[in-house]
């Protein structure tokens, strides 16, 4: 019944340096996300990838919607990795919710963290008095019917047979990999954890130091969230890419790289 | 060529890397409301619902650009008026030097959409069924209470087992040595010079029964902390820290304590537990300060969600948690060692007293169902963590008796 | 014959045993050497240092069970990992009556000795420990 957490979260370590940078996908794909932008730090750090319970090649069997009903539950994901490979002093670069779940693993045990950057965070997805946070609730129930209807859809992420696409060669080996493998079943409950969080109230615990990184015109975490998260998270740097959209360590990793090395460069 | 894109029964566009539109075919325009020229420069996701949106910016798109291909992708396109048009896409991605773009070919797929409605709406159907059934509901409830219960009865069983041993060491050791030390000296007596007891040995007699006197005191105070008090009233740490202090400077007169306090929540508590459990803790940042007469103790506490159930596996409840940090700077201890401060009568250090303190602080914490963690650094001070329950299962208060003396016989241990 | 004075290492965290065992030794044995140690982790400093191999390793080492830090049994470990050490015969002289503490050293083959309860027997006892002496 015990399976490692490595195991367990599908955990890949690599790299020549001796700092732990640990990365953690968001809702959206695994940890083949980073893959753009981990080799611009293969040389000075100890890369750690892994993928959540339900998502990518982590043991789904070990899934248990109770405890990733929230995102503490994913937090817990953070911790246990950490707590497994006596981890010290870890950059964590979270992107999407991986910003929140980062803060509130950083708000249990601060110890363990050196600093955190977030990629197109949101502390909350739901508009709420004067408060913008991109979405009406009846958008977000929207999403979660339409995640539903698309359960067939989404089966098609599962496996995707690469058996009979030989017209594709310039994949080469890679043809054996499958990329955003998810379960649609715990993709949908992933979803509403993740945009029904509200994490706003926990902002004052963090005590390690943040890198926002806001992306221009991203409808999942817009402008004002960027602003506000800045406001409210003592210790933190925002900065504005230019990449638009949602995932720029995929569209522009210069970019993010860029900013994320500048960030490192300066002193804890 | 132009003819064929235009006149397919199909939808057809592509866009570029930053999603602005580049093709647009006849079909597709017809069908969404549009005119080429409006979409023309638009950008991809006016053509998409908000669902489809966020689905293609969380998964669509990273995926076009790791695999190059998606197939089979079911999404909804949105009409000017704002209808959603079910329809299942293929599209690929083509990187050049100057730039990269991507081809979407899609067909409308109204009909599937029936189908998939109606086996969703047989799934519901079905999983309602089972859900509204009411035996297995109150089963599930049932189940639920002796989760609950289980896990406290484990966390029992455990702080049980800990007393035996604890207990079985203190009659084994920590007591057999006074008593053999009280017969070592009384027989030196009778054997000296009867005329002159010596005075020294006789004070040695009297020191060995006072220690054993305060091993037998602290172990009362072990027993009567294992029965749980079920005393549960809204407590202010920050005023019974302060009453505390009070009653430390009176016991080291001249030692002056500078506690520096964060604002800290009420708890729910049995306030006679918690005047002891921070007097204790209190009492060890005077007692392991450095040389001079200052103590400074740093009292920050906030509110988190954590796991109810602490002691079994695989169930998961988020309540409210308060957790609270003493930090002093004194002279902490080799952490390697850190475990065997909350056995009883251990001592790391001369100033321990006879070491029962953080023994007590255990039982306390234990009592209130919490977690009491310590961690330190040689020659820099320690770090004292509680984890306590925001809101505690039980009885609800009896406005609990303020007995100042009761108080002050029971805390003023050696500790 | 052995010309060179005898050295045992006493571990012991009460100030009133040191005083009785090590008197003890001075009474029937007076060249014999007695290195106080009050706890295993002073005990190990000493063994590792300078000074010890200098003077020369102990020949018996004496240790009592229950002190702060690391325990009789804890101090014992660490003296077996090292080889310099390994072969140094040991004693144990608690007043612990615990069973288990006695059969897990006479299962390593060490005498386990209960600390008397009237010092007229000390004499014996450190008697008994020099013939033990390597």
């Amino acid at each position: 019944m015990t399976t490692s957490v490595a195991v367990r979260n599908n955990v890949k370590i690599f790299g020549l340096g001796s700092k732990v940078m640990l990365f953690a996908h968001g809702f959206g794909c695994d940890q083949n996300m980073w893959r753009y932008v981990t080799p611009a730090f293969e040389a000075e750090y100890k890369i750690i990838l892994f993928d959540y319970v339900g998502a990518g090649k982590s043991d789904k069997g070990s899934y248990n919607p109770e405890r990733y009903s929230s995102l503490q539950g994913y937090a817990r994901d953070v911790l246990e990795i950490c707590a497994e490979l006596q981890l010290q002093d870890v950059v964590f670069v979270g992107h999407s919710v991986s910003g929140m779940i980062g803060l509130l693993a950083a708000i249990e045990e601060p110890g363990l963290f050196e600093r955190m950057i977030m990629i197109g965070p949101s502390p909350s997805y739901i508009n709420e008095g004067g408060y913008t946070g991109g979405f009406n609730r009846k958008d977000i129930e929207g999403l979660l019917e339409t995640m539903e209807q698309n359960y067939i859809g989404w089966a098609n992420f599962l496996a995707p047979s690469i058996m009979g696409h030989s017209d594709r060669p310039h994949l080469g080996e890679e043809l054996a990999e499958s990329f955003c493998t998810t379960d649609p079943v715990i993709a949908r409950q992933f979803a509403e954890a993740t945009f029904f969080s509200d994490n706003r109230e926990d902002l004052k615990k963090m005590r390690i130091p943040s890198l926002i990184l806001q992306c221009s015109d991203d409808i999942i975490a817009p402008a004002q969230v960027g602003e506000y998260l800045h406001g409210h998270l003592a210790g933190s740097t925002l900065r504005v890419m230019k990449a638009t959209g949602h995932c720029p360590h995929m569209s522009e990793p210069e970019e993010t790289i860029a900013l994320m090395k500048e960030y490192l460069a300066l002193p804890a | 060529m132009d003819a064929l894109f235009n006149l397919a029964p199909c939808y057809c566009f592509s866009c570029k890397d930053d999603g602005t539109l580049i093709l647009v075919n006849e079909k597709l325009c017809a069908r969404l409301g549009y005119s080429k020229e409006e979409l023309s420069g638009e950008k991809l996701e006016t053509l998409f619902t908000l669902p489809t949106r966020i689905f293609h910016q969380t998964h669509f798109f990273p995926l076009l650009h790791m695999q190059g291909y998606a197939d089979e992708i079911f999404i909804s396109l949105q009409t000017r008026a704002g209808d959603y048009v079910p329809v299942l896409i293929n599209a690929a991605r083509k990187e050049s030097e100057e730039d990269a773009y991507t081809v979407y070919v899609g067909i409308e797929v109204q009909n599937r959409k029936r189908f998939e409605d109606e086996l969703i709406a047989a799934k519901k159907a079905a999983e309602k069924a089972l859900a509204e059934n009411t035996a297995l509901i109150r089963a599930k409830e049932a189940l639920q209470e002796h989760a609950e219960a289980l896990d406290s009865q484990m966390a029992r069983v455990n702080a049980q087992h800990n007393e035996l041993l604890q207990f079985n060491k203190v009659i084994t050791h920590d007591l057999q040595e006074p008593l053999r030390k009280l017969s070592v000296f009384a027989k030196m007596i009778l054997e000296g010079p009867d005329e002159a007891p010596q005075k020294k040995l006789v004070e040695k007699l009297l020191g060995v029964s006072e220690h054993m006197r305060q091993i037998v005191s602290g172990l009362q105070q072990y027993i009567w902390l294992s029965e749980p008090s079920l005393i549960r009233v809204d407590v202010e740490p920050a005023s019974v820290l302060l009453e505390a202090r009070t009653l430390l400077q009176a016991e080291f007169p001249g030692i002056n304590l500078v506690m520096e306090m964060d604002p800290l929540p009420g708890i729910q508590a049995d306030p006679a537990q918690m005047r002891i459990l921070f007097y204790q803790l209190l009492s060890n940042v005077i007692r392991f300060r450095k040389a001079g007469d200052r103590a400074y103790v740093k009292i920050s506490a906030y509110s988190l969600q954590l796991n109810k159930f602490r002691n079994i596996a695989d169930k998961y409840s988020y309540t409210g948690f308060i957790k609270v940090e003493l930090a002093d700077n004194g002279i902490g201890f080799n952490n390697e060692y850190g475990a065997q401060v909350f056995e009883l009568y251990k001592r790391l250090h001369p100033q321990s007293g006879i070491g029962i303190g953080l023994a007590l602080c255990k039982k306390i914490i234990e009592n209130h169902q919490g977690e009491i963690s310590i961690g330190a650094r040689d020659g820099e001070g320690a770090t004292v963590t509680l984890l306590l329950p925001a809101k505690m299962p039980g009885q609800e208060a009896n406005p609990a008796e303020t007995n100042q003396n009761d108080f002050i016989n029971r805390s003023k241990l050696q500790a | 014959m052995k010309h060179k004075a005898k050295l045992i290492l006493y571990v012991d965290d009460d100030p009133d045993d040191r005083e009785f065992l090590s008197y003890a030794f001075k009474t029937i044995s007076p060249e014999t050497k007695v290195v106080l140690a009050e706890d295993g982790v002073k005990a190990l400093d000493y063994l590792n240092s300078t000074e010890a191999h200098k003077v020369g390793l102990p020949c018996l080492i004496v240790l009592d069970l229950n002190m702060p830090y690391l325990d009789g049994r804890e101090t014992y470990q660490r003296i077996q990992t090292n080889p310099a050490l390994q072969n140094i015969p040991t004693i144990v002289f608690t007043s612990s009556l615990n069973p288990h503490d006695k059969a897990f050293f006479n299962s390593l083959g060490i005498e386990l000795i209960t600390k008397p309860d009237n010092i007229a027997y000390m004499n014996k006892i450190a008697s008994h420990m020099l013939q033990a002496c390597a």
